[in-house]
C-alpha cells in the first residue's frame, strides 16, 4: 500500500489551492452567519440550524463534486510516474471515502452542536428527530451521510473518468445519464429527508452505488491513456440521445409524494386567541397516512388531532410535541384538525404524506 | 545479449489512422537507443506504450520479460517523464514548484538518487522553490530531464529532452548522459529529430516512418552502409546499379547518389579507381533520404 502516500501526496500537491479556497469560503460563510444573528438577537440562542447548514451543505456538496474532479485531473501525472490504473482508482476511492467520512461527521456535528444551542422548533433531518439524537440515530444519521456523500463523490468521479476517456460529448452525457438517475430516485430521498425510515437499508444501498460507480470508474480507467480522448463530431448524437432520456425521465419520472393531502403545513405566530384548520382528505383504499409533527408554544395550547371517516379521533398530540408516525387509513372521507387556543409565542409544523 | 525490451507486432490504431503498424524489434539491456523519424512518425506513441501510459491495439511489449499492462515490476523499471510536454500539464501543475516535481518523483521510482538529483539541479542552475508558471520551456525541459537521470530506472525513455534547451545547455545535457551512462549503464531510448548532434550517444538508431518500423541496426552497422558517391552520370549508373540509392541529385554531366547498401572494400577501391568520389553519408541525411523515399513509395 506503499502507493497510496505517493498517490495522497500529488493529490494533496493538486488541491491545495482549492482545499484552501474552500476552506476560506465556509469559514467567512459561518463567521458572517453567526456575527449576523449575534448581532441581530444579542444571542446564539435564536441561531436556526437549518439558515446555517444550507450554504454549508452547498459548499460540503461543492467539495464532493469538485474534489473528484481534481482526483481525475491527477490521473495522466500518476501515470505518467508509472502509477497502475487500479491503484489510482483505489487511491481516489479511499480518499473519496475519507472525504465523505470527513463531511458526514462535520454535518453530525454541527445538527448536534446547533441543535444543542438553537431553541427554535427542533428539526427532523432524514427521519431523525434532531431534539432527540441518541448514540443509534447518531449513528444511522453518519451511516447515511457517509452513503449518501460517498455516493455522490463516486458518481462525480466516474463522470470525470467517462470526460477523460471518451470526450466531453460522452462525458455531458454521463452527467444527463446521473440527472435521469436522480430525477427517478430523488422523491425517494426526499420521503427520506422528510419521514426516515430504513435509513440503514437505504445507506446500504448507496454504498452498493456507490461499487457500481466505482466498478464504472475501472471499466473507463483500464483502457485510459496519457491522452485525453478529443472531440468527434458524431458524440453529439449520443449526447442529444441522453438528453432525450433525460427529458423524458424528468417528465414521467416517479413521484411517490403525491397525495390528495396537503403535504405541509406551517405557522408561527406571537398570541393567537383561537384557531382552528379542518383539512378533509378522501382515501380510496387502505393505505397510510405518515406524519410527522412538530409544535411549540409558551403558554396555551396547541393540538393535532386526525379523525377517521367515522369521525373518530385516531390521532392526537399536543402542547409542546414532536412525532413522526404511521396511521394506517381505511377508504372513506379523512380530516386532521390543528386547534390553537390562547397560545403564546406559538409554531408549528406539519408534514404528511397518503401512501 | 540481454533483451530490455521485446516488441511483437504492434499496433495503435487512433479512428482511422494507424500510428504504429505492426513493429516488432528486440532492444538490448545498457544500451544507448536514438528513435528518430519524422514529425507524426509514431515516435512518441511508440514511447508512450512502452511506458505503459498508451495501450497497444494489436500486439504486445514485454520488459524484461514480463508484461507491462498494470504490472508494478515491469513499470518500475521504467522512466517516461512525457507529462510535461503535454499541453494541459500548465494548468495542472499551476500550483507546483520545482521541488514539488523532484519529491513526487522520489517517492515513485525505486532507484531514485536524490543526491544526483540536487547535483543536477545545481548543474542546470535550476532552483528548486521555482514555481512551474515561471518556468521557460527550456527550464520544464531540464525539470524532466534531472528526473529521468535522478530515476536510475533501468529503461529511460526520452522524448526530444532538448526542447527549449539552447545549445550550450544540450550539450551539458549530452556530456551528463554520457557520464552517468558510463557509471550507471541502462537501456535508454532517446527520441530526438538533431540527429547529428546526439548522434554520439547512440549505439543503436531505430527509425520508423508513418508508424512502420524502417530499421532498427547498431550505428557503426549504420556508417558502414550509409555513402555518397558522386561523378560523372553515366559511370555512376553502370557501377552502382545493384545497390540500394536511396537519393540521387544531378547537375550537369556529374551526379552523386545516397547509398544505403553493403558495399565491400574491393567494391569501394574499384569505385575510387573508376574516378567516383566517395564520402561518408552523415545519419541525418540518412534520415531525411530514407523518410523522403519512403513517402514516394506510398
Amino acid at each position: 500500500m506503499n502507493f497510496l502516500r505517493s498517490h495522497f501526496s500529488v493529490y494533496y500537491k493538486a488541491s491545495r489551492y482549492f482545499l484552501l479556497i474552500l476552506s476560506t469560503i465556509i469559514l467567512v460563510n459561518i463567521s458572517v452567519q453567526f456575527f449576523v444573528m449575534y448581532m441581530a438577537n444579542g444571542s446564539f440562542t435564536d441561531i436556526s440550524i437549518i439558515s446555517v447548514i444550507s450554504p454549508l451543505w452547498g459548499m460540503l456538496i461543492g467539495t464532493m463534486i469538485g474534489f473528484p474532479i481534481m482526483l481525475m485531473s491527477s490521473f495522466p501525472y500518476l501515470l505518467n510516474f508509472n502509477s497502475r490504473r487500479k491503484d489510482i482508482l483505489i487511491s481516489g476511492a479511499i480518499l473519496n471515502a475519507i472525504i465523505a467520512f470527513a463531511i458526514s461527521i462535520i454535518i453530525l456535528l454541527l445538527l448536534y452542536t446547533f441543535n444543542t444551542f438553537s431553541q427554535l422548533l427542533s428539526i427532523f433531518y432524514m427521519g431523525v428527530i434532531i431534539a432527540e439524537l441518541t448514540w443509534k440515530s447518531m449513528l444511522l444519521l453518519l451511516w447515511l451521510n457517509f452513503g449518501l456523500m460517498f455516493t455522490l463523490s463516486n458518481a462525480i468521479y466516474f463522470i470525470s473518468t467517462v470526460f477523460y476517456r471518451y470526450g466531453i460529448m460522452y462525458g455531458l452525457s454521463a452527467i444527463a445519464l446521473f440527472l435521469s438517475l436522480l430525477a427517478f430516485v430523488s422523491p425517494i430521498f426526499y420521503q427520506l429527508y422528510i419521514w426516515g425510515d430504513q435509513q440503514f437499508l437505504v445507506g446500504l444501498l448507496l454504498l452498493i452505488v456507490s461499487m457500481l460507480f466505482i466498478y464504472g470508474s475501472w471499466q473507463m480507467l483500464s483502457k485510459a491513456e496519457i491522452k485525453k480522448s478529443s472531440f468527434k463530431k458524431r458524440d453529439i448524437l449520443v449526447l442529444a440521445l441522453v438528453v432525450a432520456l433525460l427529458a423524458f425521465c424528468l417528465n414521467s419520472g416517479g413521484n411517490p409524494t403525491q397525495n390528495n393531502l396537503e403535504g405541509f403545513t406551517y405557522g408561527q405566530f406571537s398570541y393567537m386567541e383561537t384557531e382552528s384548520i379542518d383539512k378533509q382528505f378522501n382515501v380510496t383504499d387502505e393505505k397510510y397516512l405518515y406524519i410527522n409533527w412538530r409544535s411549540k408554544v409558551d403558554s396555551g395550547s396547541i393540538q393535532l388531532q386526525i379523525m377517521n371517516p367515522l369521525n373518530e379521533v385516531v390521532y392526537e398530540v399536543d402542547g409542546n410535541d414532536l412525532d413522526i408516525t404511521k396511521i394506517p387509513l381505511s377508504a372513506g372521507t379523512w380530516t386532521y384538525k390543528i386547534s390553537i387556543d390562547d397560545a403564546t409565542e406559538g409554531n408549528y409544523k406539519l408534514n404528511a404524506l397518503i401512501k | 545479449m540481454s533483451i530490455a525490451i521485446d516488441i511483437n507486432n504492434l499496433t495503435k490504431q487512433y479512428d482511422e489512422t494507424a500510428a504504429i503498424k505492426n513493429v516488432t524489434m528486440s532492444l538490448e539491456k545498457d544500451k544507448i537507443y536514438g528513435l528518430i523519424g519524422r514529425n507524426g512518425a509514431g515516435k512518441t506513441t511508440l514511447l508512450h506504450m512502452l511506458a505503459g501510459q498508451s495501450l497497444p491495439t494489436d500486439g504486445n511489449i514485454t520488459i524484461f520479460n514480463q508484461p507491462i499492462y498494470e504490472n508494478k515490476a515491469a513499470l518500475d523499471q521504467i522512466c517516461f517523464t512525457a507529462f510535461f510536454a503535454n499541453p494541459s500539464f500548465a494548468k495542472y501543475a499551476i500550483s507546483f514548484r520545482v521541488k514539488d516535481f523532484i519529491n513526487t518523483a522520489a517517492k515513485f521510482y525505486p532507484n531514485w538518487d536524490q543526491n544526483f538529483a540536487n547535483q543536477l539541479l545545481n548543474e542546470f542552475g535550476l532552483s528548486p522553490k521555482k514555481k512551474f508558471k515561471d518556468l521557460s520551456a527550456g527550464m520544464v525541459s531540464m525539470v524532466s530531464v534531472v528526473i529521468s537521470l535522478a530515476s536510475r530506472a533501468p529503461i529511460t525513455l526520452l522524448d526530444e529532452p532538448y526542447t527549449g534547451l539552447d545549445a550550450g545547455a544540450r550539450h551539458l545535457f549530452y556530456d551528463i548522459l554520457a557520464e552517468d551512462y558510463g557509471q550507471n549503464p541502462r537501456t535508454i531510448i532517446f527520441s530526438t529529430h538533431l540527429i547529428d548532434e546526439a548522434s554520439r550517444l547512440f549505439e543503436n538508431v531505430i527509425l520508423i516512418d508513418q508508424g512502420s518500423l524502417v530499421f532498427n541496426l547498431p550505428i557503426d552497422h549504420i556508417e558502414a552502409m550509409s555513402f555518397l558517391i558522386s561523378g560523372p552520370t553515366n559511370l555512376l549508373e553502370q557501377i552502382v546499379v545493384n545497390k540500394r540509392i536511396v537519393h540521387k541529385e544531378s547537375l550537369g554531366n556529374n551526379s552523386s547518389v545516397a547509398v544505403f547498401d553493403t558495399i565491400t572494400n574491393d567494391e569501394l577501391v574499384s569505385y575510387k579507381h573508376a574516378g567516383l568520389n566517395i564520402q561518408n553519408l552523415s545519419l541525418q541525411k540518412l534520415f531525411v533520404y530514407l523518410t523522403a523515399l519512403n513517402r514516394r513509395a506510398m
